[in-house]
């Protein structure tokens, strides 16, 4: 093998190997990582349905022991069940008081979660570049941060004949990432998660 | 020889840039390395649709006969694909900002066959027939969740392929098709790879 390509050869391999090994990944944004999941009963007869009811409070579970949790803000609890109602309405079915018997009971729960991360290190992230760190010249540093992570779940159930029978589900949507407390994209990422549930169903409507 | 298509112009084009005006034979033995591109096709396609431009490949070779050469190939390409597209597992539909990749590594061996098309053998093409195993590492992130597995699969790929040979090696040129089997749940992969690459004698191990 000549020189040129002894010096060519691994030049090319490592060329290759350094584009086969990287491939762009990760989130860009925090919308990245909401996901909308949803599942049915599939032996359920959509199509025969006709009636849904719908309350008008979005249920909030909280926490275990860490007290009553805060409401979600009313614009943004409307802005979620009116676009259920048009989801539902565009596909055939009518909205009915719940005491007129509807053929479907639909609930809308949120979930919110506060996570708490802490960090601890040291001053050294401008020294470190010149000095090795030396921990013990000056105080720790402690971080902490803080971030919510929300759900929402949409339920759509099968009445029974006596309430000791309780509720049979037929369709869940579970929209997660869109309860992070800030109003001005949770609304956004709501609705189009709640979209996005009934477009990935298709199975729903009267037709 | 017969009238060359556009990628033996090529490959003609690739040799006089290196070549003289001297004729070598095709040497006992040949180490070659490559770089791949490959097309998806069928469940790999329908998992990263994206032509992947990450592949290497490194072959050994080595005459039994003048036209008849056996060795190793092995390779290792990378199928990548952001999508909102979708998923169904299990019942359950999923959609969502997803990174798909494929890692495939290709371990063959192989058989290839020189016609001789002329007393020269500066452009001398072949046909191949590989078979093996080939890992593939299939990723999934959606949301804050990542799933990640890796099986063996057996697999056989029919190859196509020419040598521009010159003084001190030869440029190769082949087209590829794997086909990997379903193992593990995971379904047939297939890919078309196109492999442009450089070989060299080898005289001692």
């Amino acid at each position: 093998m000549s020189r040129a390509w002894k010096a060519f050869a691994p030049l090319v391999l490592a060329g290759g190997l350094m584009l086969a090994g990287c491939h762009p990944s990760g989130a860009e944004y925090v919308s990245d990582l909401d996901t909308v999941t949803t599942t049915h009963d599939t032996s359920f007869d959509f199509a025969a349905a006709r009636t849904y009811s719908l309350p008008d409070r979005v249920v909030v579970i909280g926490t275990p022991d860490a007290g009553r949790p805060a409401p979600i803000d009313p614009a943004f609890e409307t802005a979620i069940l009116s676009t259920i109602d048009n989801e539902m309405s565009a596909l055939g079915y009518t909205k009915v008081d719940i005491g007129a018997g509807p053929d479907l009971l639909m609930t809308v729960g949120g979930l919110t979660v506060t996570n708490v991360d802490y960090y601890y290190g040291y001053w050294c992230g401008y020294w470190g570049w010149y000095y090795p760190c030396y921990p013990y010249y000056y105080p720790p540093v402690v971080g902490v941060s803080v971030y919510e992570v929300g759900t929402l779940i949409i339920d759509m159930a099968k009445p029974q004949a006596s309430t000791s029978q309780g509720l049979n589900g037929v369709w869940t949507a579970v929209l997660r990432g869109v309860l992070t407390g800030v109003k001005s994209t949770d609304q956004v990422r709501a609705i189009n998660g709640i979209s996005q549930a009934y477009i990935q169903s298709s199975y729903l409507g009267r037709q | 020889m017969r009238t060359p298509t556009n990628v033996i112009r090529l490959a003609g084009v690739l040799a006089l840039v290196s070549a003289t005006g001297a004729r070598a034979e095709i040497p006992p033995v040949l180490v070659g390395i490559s770089y791949q591109f490959s097309i998806p096709i069928g469940n790999t396609y329908d998992y990263t649709p994206p032509v992947s431009w990450r592949g290497v490949g490194l072959e050994v070779a080595s005459f039994v006969r003048p036209d008849l050469a056996v060795g190793l190939a092995f390779g290792w390409n990378v199928f990548y694909t952001n999508t909102t597209s979708t998923l169904n597992f299990k019942g359950t539909d999923i959609s969502g900002n997803q990174d798909r990749a494929l890692n495939v590594w290709p371990t063959l061996v192989n058989v290839r066959w020189f016609p001789k098309i002329s007393t020269n053998r500066d452009l001398q093409p072949y046909l191949g027939a590989n078979v093996g195993g080939y890992i593939i590492e299939r990723y999934l992130a959606i949301g804050l969740s990542a799933v990640q597995e890796t099986h063996y699969h057996f697999g056989v790929a029919p190859e196509l392929g020419v040598f521009i040979q010159n003084p001190v090696g030869a440029f190769f040129l082949s087209a590829r098709y794997n086909m990997a089997f379903a193992s593990g749940g995971v379904p047939f992969q297939q890919f078309l790879s196109f492999n442009l690459g450089y070989a060299w004698e080898r005289q001692h191990w």
